[in-house]
């Protein structure tokens, strides 16, 4: 027996049954562009975020209804007692009001209309599991629609209730069913008809193209450009391990986006999709979409005016279509709206949405057919476009206008963001592919024989191990001058007097270098009172201290101006500045030399950063001791050559 | 940890040891090398890559 569905859900499928008995006619739509370029404003986590604790909250709200229902569909409705108007409306839609006791168990046979959509999943599984072929309408040539329990569809279950062991009765029941691995609602012991997996299912229109499109896609995309995508989409989203283990790293990325959460990878490759290399791309993508959108603020603020406008448009259409007094006739879909609406706005700034992404969700949000919160996360995993799914449904209702506006303006949202994301992403990923390869030709130059890359890889082992002996050394050094300055306040003393006089003199020399540099930065003229005190101990003398250099106090631009030596001790490289030490070739030890024994040091951003230059590197670093980017002799160009010319003049 | 933040030129988050590399190869301190596929991939000028990066936030470097 059926022992209750939730509110949500229920009004979802008064939606879902109209919705997906039009779409399944509809064999070659085309949905999905739009809603992947929806999917990638707002990431996976966020919507997950906002669907789990909305959902715990709802949970919460319920109360006593009306109960109504459409047979033909089995769609269900629960209205307020109160609101004779909407039960009347639903009433002239075919709703009957019904109890729960009234409703039968739960099974699909022959002649039994129970809910249409059950049939067609079971069918769409029958066909891809081999035991169903639908047949072809002689006319037309076109196979039949899914949706109706025939002969043939029970001569299917049969054969495979037959292979499964189970009772061979035809009767599709909860055991044929979970046999078939297709999701089951315990609680309202019927099928999981908001299951993602039941929804993919339902969606799938390519059951019989699926082989077909597979061998067009191997014929018609070049599977190495695809798979070379998918490798620098990956490096980029930070696997680095991308061009070592394809498999292992691809793993990793659908394990963390996928897996955590809701397990849409592993129903996607239960589906038995055959483009598999195109999906994954697909997804990449999204994530490298996701990727930028977390940073949205910026984007939107720096120069994407013209998207933050089609945003505004959009959020007035919704507003224009929600407020529409016509559409109240769905009272449910009016407090659904609401209540996401307030969960979004009380959770935005936790959820670090910014203003538009805000309004994009909560349009989105009433724009979308089943609007529940459990199926928000639908509409942004599942590549259906929600606009196609709603069109024949809205269009009927009052607010049509305002929702055939929002079509149009959520199109050019679409298409602002792939050309803000993805075409970019795609583009910059020709830099990875380039800076890997041109990682590797230098690898393969350097190494002229096996013997010398095994030696370099030892040496560059004993580096490594060096850097972090050393760091453990600077560590300890830090701590003695630490002591000492606490015990010895005479020297501590002589050590500000000493930090005083040298900022006066860097002050004069940057004050000259305004005078004579005519591009000297503004911020370089804050110098002197951000560059960090030059520490002078007895250690620090031996190495790494300043020495005197011709062109102190001389400004190159962009370079920097010419500092004596702040002393600023490596405490860690960015991943950037790794990857360029490789590509160009310098070793840790030519950076840790450029460091301790610099030929010049310029102070770059009022002395949050500083270029060390040595005749072998330029090591930049910030005042913090991280190394941001490393540059070989064989980069140096005029103004560095110029700078190391002048300092030993 | 370096500062990443998002690059008008380039439309996506980067690290700011690239806003470096870019700016260092436009104004010749360094040998042009990220800025030639740069270049040839946005089919910019280094003249109209300098306005973008003087127009963006993070820059001066």
């Amino acid at each position: 027996m059926k022992s209750g569905i939730a509110i949500n859900q229920d009004q979802k499928l008064e939606e879902e049954a109209d919705i997906m008995g039009s779409k399944a006619e509809k064999e070659s739509r085309n949905g999905e562009t739009q809603m992947e370029e929806k999917s990638k404003v707002l990431s996976n986590s966020a919507i997950n975020n906002i669907i789990q604790m909305a959902a715990a909250d709802k949970k919460v709200q319920g109360k006593r209804k009306i109960r109504l229902w459409e047979p033909n569909s089995g769609a269900v409705a629960e209205v307020d007692p109160d609101n004779t108007q909407t039960i009347e409306e639903l009433k002239r839609n075919g709703y009957e009001e019904t109890t729960k006791s009234e409703k039968k168990d739960w099974v699909l046979k022959v002649g039994n209309s129970y809910i249409k959509n059950d049939v067609i999943v079971l069918q769409k599984v029958l066909v891809k599991s081999g035991y169903l072929d639908m047949p072809k309408d002689p006319a037309t040539q076109k196979r039949v629609p899914f949706g109706t329990f025939g002969e043939l569809t029970k001569q299917a279950v049969m054969k495979f209730q037959r292979k499964k062991g189970l009772k061979v009765d035809g009767i599709v029941g909860p055991g044929t069913w979970k046999a078939l691995e297709l999701p089951w609602n315990n609680e309202t012991n019927e099928p999981y008809r908001t299951h993602h997996q039941y929804k993919l299912i339902l969606n799938n229109n390519n059951i019989y193209n699926d082989e077909n499109k597979a061998a067009a896609d191997k014929t018609s995309l070049d599977e190495k450009t695809v798979i070379a995508n998918i490798k620098s989409n990956l490096y980029i989203l930070g696997y680095k391990n991308v061009y070592n283990d394809y498999k292992a790293a691809r793993d990793q990325f659908l394990k963390e986006h996928f897996d955590n959460g809701h397990s849409l990878h592993a129903d996607f490759i239960r589906m038995g999709n055959g483009d598999h290399y195109s999906t994954v791309l697909e997804w990449t993508n999204k994530a490298l979409a996701h990727q930028i959108s977390r940073h949205g603020k910026d984007a939107e603020g720096v120069e994407d005016k013209e998207l933050n406008n089609y945003i505004d448009q959009y959020y007035k259409f919704a507003l224009e279509y929600f407020n529409d007094s016509q559409v109240s006739w769905f009272t449910p879909y009016r407090s659904d709206v609401k209540y996401v609406w307030q969960f979004i706005d009380n959770n935005a700034k936790a959820l670090g949405l910014s203003e538009y992404q805000v309004k994009l969700l909560k349009a989105d949000y009433v724009f979308y057919s089943e609007c529940t919160v459990e199926n928000l996360s639908l509409m942004w995993n599942e590549m259906n476009n929600p606009f196609d799914a709603l069109m024949p449904v809205r269009a009927r209702r009052p607010g049509y206008k305002a929702l055939n506006n929002a079509k149009g303006i959520r199109s050019k949202i679409a298409g602002k963001i792939k050309n803000n994301s993805i075409v970019k992403s795609k583009d910059t990923t020709k830099i990875s592919v380039k800076d890997t390869a041109k990682a590797t030709a230098n690898l393969a130059a350097n190494a002229k024989n096996v013997a010398k890359d095994v030696s370099k890889i030892t040496s560059s082992a004993m580096n490594m191990a060096k850097s972090v002996s050393n760091v453990v050394l600077i560590e300890k050094d830090a701590s003695k001058v630490a002591v000492k300055e606490a015990i010895n306040t005479k020297t501590a003393s002589k050590e500000m007097s000493k930090a005083e006089v040298n900022e006066k003199g860097r002050s004069k020399n940057v004050l000259k270098a305004a005078v004579n540099a005519e591009d000297a930065e503004v911020n370089e003229k804050n110098t002197p009172k951000n560059v960090p005190k030059v520490k002078v101990n007895a250690e620090d003398e031996t190495e790494g201290t300043s020495k005197t250099v011709a062109n102190l106090g001389k400004s190159y631009g962009k370079f920097g101006t010419v500092v004596e030596n702040p002393g600023v001790k490596i405490t860690g490289f960015s991943e950037h500045a790794v990857n360029q030490a490789i590509t160009r070739g310098v070793t840790t030890d030519v950076i840790q030399n450029t460091v301790k024994n610099p030929v010049v040091v310029l102070s770059q951003r009022g002395g949050n950063s500083f270029a060390y230059v040595s005749n072998e590197a330029v090591v930049v670093i910030k005042n913090t001791g991280e190394i941001i980017t490393t540059y070989g002799k064989s980069n140096f160009d005029a103004i560095v050559q110029q700078v190391l010319k002048e300092a030993i003049k | 940890m370096s500062e990443r933040y998002y690059c008008p030129l380039l439309k996506k988050i980067i690290e700011e040891g690239l806003c470096v590399d870019i700016n260092y190869e436009n104004e010749k301190i360094m040998k042009e090398d990220e800025l030639k596929a740069i270049k040839k991939m946005l089919k910019k000028t280094n003249a109209e890559i300098k306005e973008t990066c003087q127009n963006c936030k993070h820059y001066p470097l």
